[in-house]
């Protein structure tokens, strides 16, 4: 058991899953706003295409990613990973969902305040959305913890996979302790949302 | 247009902080898909001669594009029955006596989020000896009951008291009471977790490729993610790029066919309850 090379491969899994979690989800807030909010044609064919990415598995969109990757020279190395998950249609529908449900009548009595989005954003609409947004970010965190085809496609050198991809070359009890070490944030994040979950069922 | 002010207003503001996104998904997905067709239309990557529609007759003609369209149709529809069936079994005990079935979603949901290497060990170790088909559909059902079954319980959570009591009252029994009152509300539920599960089935190529170890599974199994990997693998880019395009297409026209019953049944429902008033 390579232990300096386990220890970049876990970085790696955080780095990816963290990094892509945050990073959709920052994306996905404005630009699901506009999608709930902009009655354009333009928006109702953004929300249709992220309706039809959804869907599609990763083997239709591998080659034209892997086609984009080539090109920016972005193989092998971790953006590979990070820039096609920043701009993942999940969040983004999760959070059009909750846009939906926020009045549009706290958008007209703020403007009566201030004209600055950036205020609308930080004092009336996160804060009523940040169960959504936590909700978005840890799907998007748990799904990509356990990246596995993007990964094995985009990332030749070993000390770029994450913990994933290297449980498939483990064998016995090499493989049950790097399976309980890849379960750890998992468990975590899983504690943490139900704590937070049970503490405002209370209230 | 600018505000009194000179600043921006607030719908400007609102389209430039969405530029990311849009972006985004211009240049992440849309511009590259373009690649797809280009890749569609030629005959290999080393000639480059271009051959029109030949790759999609092509393999409309190929035994195992038709193999893995047939498996995968088979086992998307059978996995969904399954996890539905099984969600609506196990969130009865809720319908009928109020039993909360949190710890068994909870339960149900840790195969969902631990380490697909490891989900498909705990597989081979009960159901090693289960036909190919089978061990794949349980792997599946075993992952995904739980999302299902959560999302049936807040379903039927949301259904009102009050009218279920008054329906007790006028003399329905436990069973009358759920199959006129509570599964109607759940239908739509039941669709979201529908679409959730499609989601899932199309991204069982991880759990196939782990628990069969290859990329070319048991015929049985075979479905069209292998047949567009298998294809990257060897460079066959026009065929893949075929593949995906009627992957893309078949979707994209079986969310507008949806989309076109549902507004149907809206219009339907409008009429019938126009008539209702009159």
């Amino acid at each position: 058991m390579n232990v300096s090379l386990l220890f970049q491969q876990y970085g790696n899994s955080l780095v990816y899953a963290l990094g892509t979690a945050l990073l959709a989800t920052l994306v996905a807030v404005p630009t699901s706003y506009a999608m709930a909010r902009w009655d354009s044609v333009w928006m109702k064919m953004l929300f249709w295409c992220c309706v039809v990415l959804l869907f599609l598995p990763f083997q239709v969109t591998m080659l034209p990613e892997y086609v984009l990757l080539e090109f920016l020279h972005l193989l092998d190395t971790r953006l590979a990973i990070l820039i096609p998950g920043m701009v993942s249609p999940l969040p983004i529908l999760i959070l059009w969902m909750g846009n939906k449900q926020v009045p549009g009548e706290f958008e007209d009595a703020f403007c009566l305040e201030s004209g600055s989005l950036l205020s609308y954003f930080r004092f009336v609409l996160l804060p009523n959305l940040s169960g959504v947004i936590a909700a978005a970010f840890a799907i998007c965190f748990l799904l990509n913890w356990n990246l596995v085809d993007p990964a094995l496609i985009f990332l030749e050198d070993k000390g770029l996979w994450p913990l994933s991809l290297t449980l498939l070359e483990q064998e016995g009890t090499a493989r049950l302790y790097y399976g309980i070490l890849d379960m750890v944030p998992v468990v975590l994040l899983l504690g943490v949302v139900m704590v937070v979950m049970r503490k405002r069922s209370m209230k | 247009m600018r505000g009194k002010s000179g600043k921006l207003t607030f719908r400007q503001q609102m389209k430039l902080m969405a530029l990311p996104g849009i972006l985004g998904v211009i240049f992440l997905y849309i511009l590259p898909g373009c690649a797809l067709f280009y890749y569609a239309a030629i005959n290999n990557v080393f000639q480059k001669r271009f051959v029109g529609l030949g790759n999609l007759l092509d393999i409309l003609g190929n035994s195992y594009f038709l193999l893995a369209l047939k498996n995968t149709v088979l086992l998307l529809v059978a996995a969904l029955l399954m996890v539905l069936l099984l969600g609506l079994l196990l969130v009865l005990p809720d319908a009928f006596f109020g039993w909360r079935m949190t710890g068994v979603a909870v339960v149900l949901l840790v195969p969902l989020f631990m380490p697909s290497v490891l989900s498909v060990e705990l597989l081979r170790l009960v159901g090693g000896g289960l036909p190919p088909r089978w061990q794949l559909l349980t792997l599946f059902v075993w992952r995904n009951t739980g999302v299902v079954l959560l999302f049936l319980s807040v379903g039927l959570a949301k259904v009102e008291k009050d009218m279920l009591e008054a329906a007790r009252l006028d003399g329905a029994n436990r069973w009358q009471l759920f199959v006129y009152m509570q599964f109607p509300m759940l239908t739509l539920y039941i669709g979201v977790g529908a679409v959730f599960l499609v989601m899932q089935f199309f991204g069982i190529f991880r759990e196939a490729y782990l628990l069969f170890g290859t990329s070319f599974p048991p015929d049985e199994v075979y479905l069209l993610q292998h047949y567009m990997h298998n294809h990257f693998l060897r460079l066959n880019y026009p065929y893949l790029a075929a593949a995906a395009i009627l992957f893309t297409a078949f979707l994209a026209g079986t969310i507008w066919g949806v989309r076109l019953l549902q507004s149907a049944m809206r219009h339907q429902r409008g009429k019938m309850l126009g008539q209702a008033v009159i």
